[in-house]
């Protein structure tokens, strides 16, 4: 049986790119907040207290989780089913066997492309896990997972 | 796009009438609101004439909606053309169908015109819907539809199928157990800020009966008369609550009949809207039978269908039996899909009980700690809630239990609203084993079931904190029976690449 496999470790900085985006959007508040701050002489602390707080969470933030992330991803394409292992606080194991396939997508936005890595979201008609997705898959991988998928499928339903 | 060929049919010419009677309602309910509000005249005005403008400018797209609508339905697949701005060719393959619903509102009734339904898996809302029909086209859609729908002839016996029928004594007994949260929300929400309300009590109470006993509210102090008023208006919400139970309730399930046949099973109901709707057997996904604890007080619980349709409001579960006895159901239920209930069933880790507590101590202390930074001697009394949280730790162990018996899952939780779910393991859709931090420092993890149906918070079947060996020896057990289950459950028209 073939061991677990990792994520391309490109998605690790595709991971901290998309963290800079989406904190970006809450320091340029903070920092807009701050500005006013220091010029009403409203500072509970010294000026700029609170921009250095976030940016510093930020960095935090960026600098770890994404490395986590990528510690706990596991995934494996097995005879039968997909099993991913997944989660840096709450660890999740999932097996989706391949006979409940509904779809298949390999997705890729911008930044993901820039790096070559891609997405594979696999669709059950499930309630809860309708959209399982691997993220961070080199994009040949994710085409060959996918290909391997659609092949398994087509050989069922004939 | 390719025009509607000769074979499209048309609505119900009164379809018109209905859209028509609805946009009077949206405005009578948009004018209502606009008359009690403290509105000044001239902005009511304003609004009577912009709600005016909006349902003249309407009228025109609800008869170009009706012009441009077609469908037309076969062995093979229903087709139905709309769209005024952005037209649509919708193609449903019969295969695909999941449950055909025919509704009948009071209007439709009066004008005998009727609405079909057609649910597919894997959406969240109807797929296709037609309306306005007349009731005999509506018979005639869903009869093409279903009957080239061929759906498994099972091998029971059919003199062994029976149904099952609420009699009006018994629609009334269940509806007196339903509670309404929703309209009590939206009341409470409705309710102007308390110090007017309260100020506008004491006056009205002082003004009507000066001399009589309401003379002891003027009297009494600003905080006792609040508290008063308060727990008159918590007492007024829950009547509210529990009226609008009722009357919903009973609207809805009024004459509920469900019939097995061997190849469907028929269900109708509904005083007002009624819905004459028929289900495969191999649609079923899995059982649920719940009860609130006044239900279960007096031994009435309540099964529902978990099927890959969706039926409006029901959250991918399809009412069955909406108020029963226990026996009834075990009665049925197997007639429904085959099982066998175990003897015996396996708790959960004791340690449930150890994680529990502490979580529901975090969110009784920190609450308490912000307090007693300003009033220390009611923090004091918010600790002696503690030992509550552990009660209510204990009773969840003592409600949660699990079985896997002759390829079901069976899960038993929840204090207050049981659930009990029965599951086909050739049902699951994929399987998760979860598990915190804490639960990880414990040794346990939370086992889930996927099934299909349409998405659903906090309805799916679950066993929480068991030891993780017991875990994954389950998954091993439940994975190896699932695999030798069955032939690929795929619908062919929906795998795209």
């Amino acid at each position: 049986m073939l061991s677990m496999q990792l994520l391309d470790p490109a998605v690790k900085r595709v991971w901290m790119i998309k963290g800079l985006l989406g904190w970006g959007i809450c320091l340029l508040i903070i920092v807009t907040i701050d500005i006013i701050l220091f010029f009403s002489n409203n500072n509970l602390f010294f000026p700029g207290f609170w921009t250095t707080v976030s940016a510093s969470l930020c960095l935090l933030w960026i600098l770890i989780i994404p490395r986590l992330r990528y510690r706990f991803w596991r995934y494996q394409l097995r005879d039968d089913d997909l099993y991913a292992i997944r989660g840096i606080y709450n660890r999740v194991q999932t097996i989706v066997p391949l006979r409940r396939i509904q779809h298949l997508d390999v997705e890729q936005d911008l930044i993901e492309e820039n790096f070559n890595i891609a997405r594979l979201v696999v669709h059950t008609a499930g309630t809860r896990s309708t959209d399982v997705v691997v993220p961070g898959l080199h994009y040949d991988e994710a085409v060959r997972l996918r290909d391997t998928v659609r092949d398994f499928i087509a050989r069922s339903i004939d | 796009m390719e025009a509607p060929s000769a074979e499209f049919l048309r609505l119900h010419p009164l379809t018109i009438v209905h859209r028509v009677f609805i946009a009077i309602a949206a405005f009578v309910y948009g004018s209502f609101g606009m008359v009690l509000s403290d509105a000044p005249q001239t902005s009511l005005t304003t609004a009577l004439i912009f709600s005016g403008v909006f349902f003249i400018g309407t009228a025109p797209f609800a008869i170009a909606n009706y012009i441009r609508f077609r469908y037309y339905a076969t062995c093979d697949e229903l087709v139905i053309f709309y769209g005024v701005f952005k037209r649509v060719k919708r193609n449903i393959p019969t295969d695909r169908i999941q449950n055909v619903a025919i509704e009948r509102s009071l209007l439709s009734r009066v004008l005998g015109t009727a609405s079909v339904k057609i649910e597919t898996a894997g959406t969240s809302e109807a797929e296709g819907v037609i309306s306005y029909v007349s009731n005999q086209e509506a018979k005639r859609i869903k009869n093409i539809l279903q009957t080239s729908n061929a759906p498994e002839k099972r091998e029971t016996d059919s003199s062994e199928l029976t149904g099952f029928r609420m009699s009006l004594k018994r629609v009334t007994l269940s509806s007196i157990y339903q509670f309404s949260l929703g309209i009590t929300a939206f009341i409470g929400a409705a309710i102007p800020p308390l110090d007017s309300v309260i100020d506008q009590i004491r006056a009205f109470a002082v003004r009507l009966v000066g001399q009589g006993p309401f003379r002891l509210l003027a009297n009494l102090s600003p905080e006792m008369n609040a508290i008063i008023i308060l727990m008159g208006i918590g007492t007024a919400l829950v009547i509210i609550g529990w009226v609008a139970g009722f009357v919903l309730h009973f609207i809805r399930f009024y004459n509920f009949r469900m019939d097995l046949s061997p190849e469907k099973i028929h269900r109708q109901f509904g005083l007002f809207t009624t819905v004459d709707a028929s289900l495969s057997y191999k649609r079923i996904q899995s059982f649920l039978i719940r009860s609130n604890l006044l239900m279960r007080l007096r031994k009435w619980y309540r099964l529902d269908l978990q099927t890959m349709g969706f039926q409006s409001g029901q959250q991918g579960f399809q009412p069955a039996m909406p108020f029963a006895r226990w026996s009834e159901i075990i009665q049925l239920a197997p007639q429904i899909r085959s099982f066998i209930l175990p003897d015996t069933y396996t708790s959960v880790s004791q340690r449930t009980i150890r994680r529990h507590s502490f979580r529901y101590s975090l969110i009784i202390l920190i609450p308490t700690i912000v307090v007693a930074m300003v009033w220390t001697p009611m923090a004091l009394w918010a600790l002696s809630l503690l030992p509550i949280g552990w009660i209510i730790s204990l009773l969840q162990y003592q409600h949660h239990h699990w079985a896997l018996h002759e390829g079901h899952l069976f899960i038993r939780r929840r204090i207050l609203s049981q659930q009990f779910w029965i599951i086909p393991v050739e049902r699951l859709q994929a399987i998760e084993i979860r598990a915190s931090f804490f639960q990880r420092k414990l040794g346990l993890c939370t086992f889930i079931i996927d099934t299909a149906g349409a998405g659903s918070f906090s309805r799916y079947p679950r066993i929480i904190d068991l030891h993780r060996e017991d875990g994954h020896q389950l998954l091993d057990i439940l994975y190896d029976q699932f695999k030798s289950t069955g032939k690929p459950y795929l619908i062919k028209n929906r795998l795209s690449y």
